[in-house]
């Protein structure tokens, strides 16, 4: 999962909180690119805060945080030091139960997207369910196809603020959308 | 022209003087300038003088190197001091010894002492007799041929009678271009004003000679007006203090003038021994020579006894002699042993240091100065090598501390670290400038020359570039490779984090040790 990420993921010295401000700054946003990276070529949509990536809420696979090549692994205060940065520059949302959506792409990103598709199908005044956006054939290709569903919510919350969407609601809970 | 008692004086870099073989220094005055008769002498004007046992040095503040001049002790007939007066500062003026007269009272002590031996030949078997007698017509009887044994009449002897006075110490006269040690008996040159080996003052019949044919070029004397020196009248220099009154200098001149006079009464030959090699010292040879004058009968018989005394004598000589040597021989190859363990450390500098100690000084001011000057050349001796090979210095005061007062300072008082810290710091001031105080880190403070802390970091990043992942052994390892120790953990260990705190380097903390890398993917 992770021989793909670029050489830097190799180099000890970044398992190490380095003690110069400067270059710390740096080495975060270098941990922020890689699991972005991470998550891309993965097509992970959230992560634990172990760094495992989390596919129908089950927790797989190894975590970025451990390099078991090289030997080296992140301590706890440090990794996170690196989510909060990951939040804090919006690449990744937390979650109430301590799962971070990774944004590989903008918020606002995924809403254009989806609304591009409304718009390319023809399904504009049409409802869609969240399920048929997000695991339906008519959007295998599409980057957002297999999308968590909460992102989802989030993205379509987003076209709600535009006033392009309507959701419909069921028990709290996006069932449905409506593009105007 | 300047007087012939001014002496060139080898200086070290710091401007402490080289002491000779068996020299001590008494004290330190500070500052000084040196007077010609009533003259100033330019560019002597302010400098220290050093007061040791054999000479009253003095150093120059500004050309430690070129302006030092010296007297010797010897030289000196008296010494006066004149107060402070008016604008005129406390001097101290030094009545010198005329050149040509010196040799005389010397010369004489040697005479007295010898015994005086006469010889004389006896008319009858012309064997050549000795006595250490006076011979006269009265006491002729007493003197028998030694060989036939027939008294001869003086009358017929008083032509062959040749007192030789020194006949004892031939050897003088057929080397007499050369100077005989007094103290250890070796022959130096002539030119030469103290034993090569010993350092003992040599006999001045010789030297006068060669001081009078060339002085010393590498002395300048430059006056300001006339010294008002009159030939014939005793010659004078003057010290003038500066700043203090000098009564403490002149005291120990005084002293030391005096002890000067007692030492030179007193034989020195062995002096203080008491035996050499369990032998006693009192039996001295000249026992031998009893028994040939106490050869007093006459004829055949006392011929043979006089012949077998002989053989007996020869016998314990010869023994005597064996013995010396198998014991001589046994010191000797100690010593090589000796030579030889210690072989690969030659001391090129074996003259005695300048003991810097606090009573000589008379502010604490005078002492840090001279601490300084004396750390100076200890740490430009001592880590000579690593300047060579790659021309800094670079030492933390905690191990000068240590290295200093371990070496130097034992039996003369350690320093306070507050001493040594306060010497340190005035490197610049003295005009030592191949050194400074530097504080790294900006806690650890250090003792560096030139740039050496950017030195060092350049060196660390060297190694971690072409050896990324290095820990502290293994740069500590790789920079003292060549060259003993160096660089120290310590200094390694406050470059590292500088390194570090700059951002050249980055770290990977591991449980076994912290590992450096040189940092290229994070530029700041």
């Amino acid at each position: 999962m992770t021989e793909k990420l670029p050489p830097i993921y190799n180099f000890p010295p970044l398992y190490t909180c380095q003690p110069n401000v400067l270059i710390r700054e740096q080495q975060l946003s270098t941990w922020c690119d890689l699991i972005l990276d991470f998550a891309k070529t993965n097509n992970a949509w959230c992560m634990s805060q172990e760094g495992t990536v989390i596919k129908d809420s089950e927790s797989s696979g190894q975590s970025i945080f451990r390099n078991e090549s090289i030997q080296r692994s992140i301590s706890v205060p440090f990794r996170d030091q690196i989510w909060n940065k990951m939040v804090q520059s919006e690449k990744a949302i937390k979650s109430n139960n301590g799962v971070f959506f990774i944004l590989w792409r903008s918020v606002d990103y995924w809403s254009s997207q989806i609304l591009q598709w409304f718009e390319t199908t023809g399904k504009v005044n049409q409802v869609v369910t969240v399920y048929e956006l997000l695991e339906g054939d008519e959007t295998l290709g599409w980057e957002f196809h297999g999308m968590h569903p909460s992102l989802c919510e989030e993205s379509l919350q987003k076209l709600r603020d535009r006033g392009r969407a309507t959701l419909l609601k069921e028990q709290n809970k996006i069932m449905g959308v409506k593009v105007v | 022209m300047h007087l012939q008692q001014w002496h060139y004086v080898e200086t070290t870099a710091s401007g402490q003087p080289i002491l000779r073989e068996n020299e001590r220094d008494v004290y330190v005055e500070y500052p000084a300038g040196c007077y010609q008769g009533k003259a100033k002498i330019i560019g002597k004007q302010k400098g220290r003088i050093y007061l040791t046992s054999q000479r009253l040095i003095y150093i120059d503040d500004e050309k430690p190197m070129t302006n030092s001049v010296s007297l010797e002790i010897d030289d000196i007939a008296k010494v006066e001091y004149s107060s402070k007066f008016l604008r005129k500062s406390a001097r101290l003026i030094i009545y010198l010894k005329d050149i040509a007269d010196e040799s005389g009272p010397r010369a004489y002590n040697y005479a007295t002492k010898q015994p005086q031996v006469q010889r004389w030949t006896c008319p009858i078997c012309m064997a050549l007799n000795k006595t250490t007698k006076e011979i006269s017509v009265n006491n002729m009887h007493e003197f028998p041929c030694e060989n036939c044994g027939v008294v001869p009449d003086f009358d017929m002897i008083a032509d062959s009678i040749k007192s030789d006075q020194t006949g004892a110490f031939g050897e003088n006269d057929a080397s007499s271009s050369k100077n005989a040690c007094s103290m250890c008996t070796f022959l130096n040159q002539p030119l030469l004003s103290n034993c090569e080996m010993c350092g003992t003052r040599l006999p001045e019949k010789d030297r006068e000679l060669s001081a009078g044919a060339s002085p010393d070029k590498r002395v300048r004397i430059e006056l300001d007006s006339k010294d008002g020196l009159i030939p014939g009248e005793p010659v004078f220099v003057q010290i003038s203090f500066r700043m203090s009154d000098g009564v403490l200098l002149f005291q120990t001149v005084s002293n030391l003038l005096e002890n000067q006079e007692r030492t030179k009464i007193q034989d020195v030959f062995n002096k203080g021994a008491t035996s050499v090699n369990n032998a006693d010292l009192q039996l001295k040879s000249l026992q031998i020579l009893d028994t040939d004058s106490a050869l007093s009968k006459v004829g055949i018989t006392s011929l043979e006894k006089s012949q077998e005394t002989k053989l007996i004598n020869n016998d314990i000589i010869l023994n005597k002699a064996l013995s010396d040597l198998s014991s001589l021989m046994a010191l000797a190859s100690d010593i090589e042993k000796l030579y030889n363990t210690m072989g690969r450390k030659t001391d090129h500098n074996s003259h005695p240091l300048l003991t810097v100690d606090r009573e000589k000084f008379l502010t604490k001011d005078l002492f840090i100065d001279e601490i300084s000057r004396e750390l100076y050349g200890f740490i430009m001796s001592e880590f000579q090598e690593q300047k060579e090979k790659e021309g800094v210095i670079l030492i933390t005061l905690v191990d000068i501390y240590a290295l200093y007062n371990k070496a130097m300072r034992i039996g003369s008082g350690l320093v306070s670290p507050q001493e040594l810290k306060e010497a340190c710091g005035r490197f610049e001031k003295l005009g030592l400038n191949d050194l400074h105080l530097t504080r790294i880190n900006g806690r650890v403070l250090c003792v560096s020359s030139g740039d050496s802390f950017g030195f060092i970091k350049q060196k660390i990043l060297d190694v971690a570039t072409t050896d990324p992942g290095t820990d502290l052994l293994q740069l500590s390892q790789q920079l003292n490779d060549n060259n003993g120790n160096s660089w120290t953990m310590g200094i390694i260990m406050e470059a590292l984090n500088n390194c570090v705190n700059e951002g050249k380097l980055l770290v990977d903390e591991q449980i076994t040790g912290i590992h450096y890398y040189v940092n290229f993917d994070w530029i700041i």
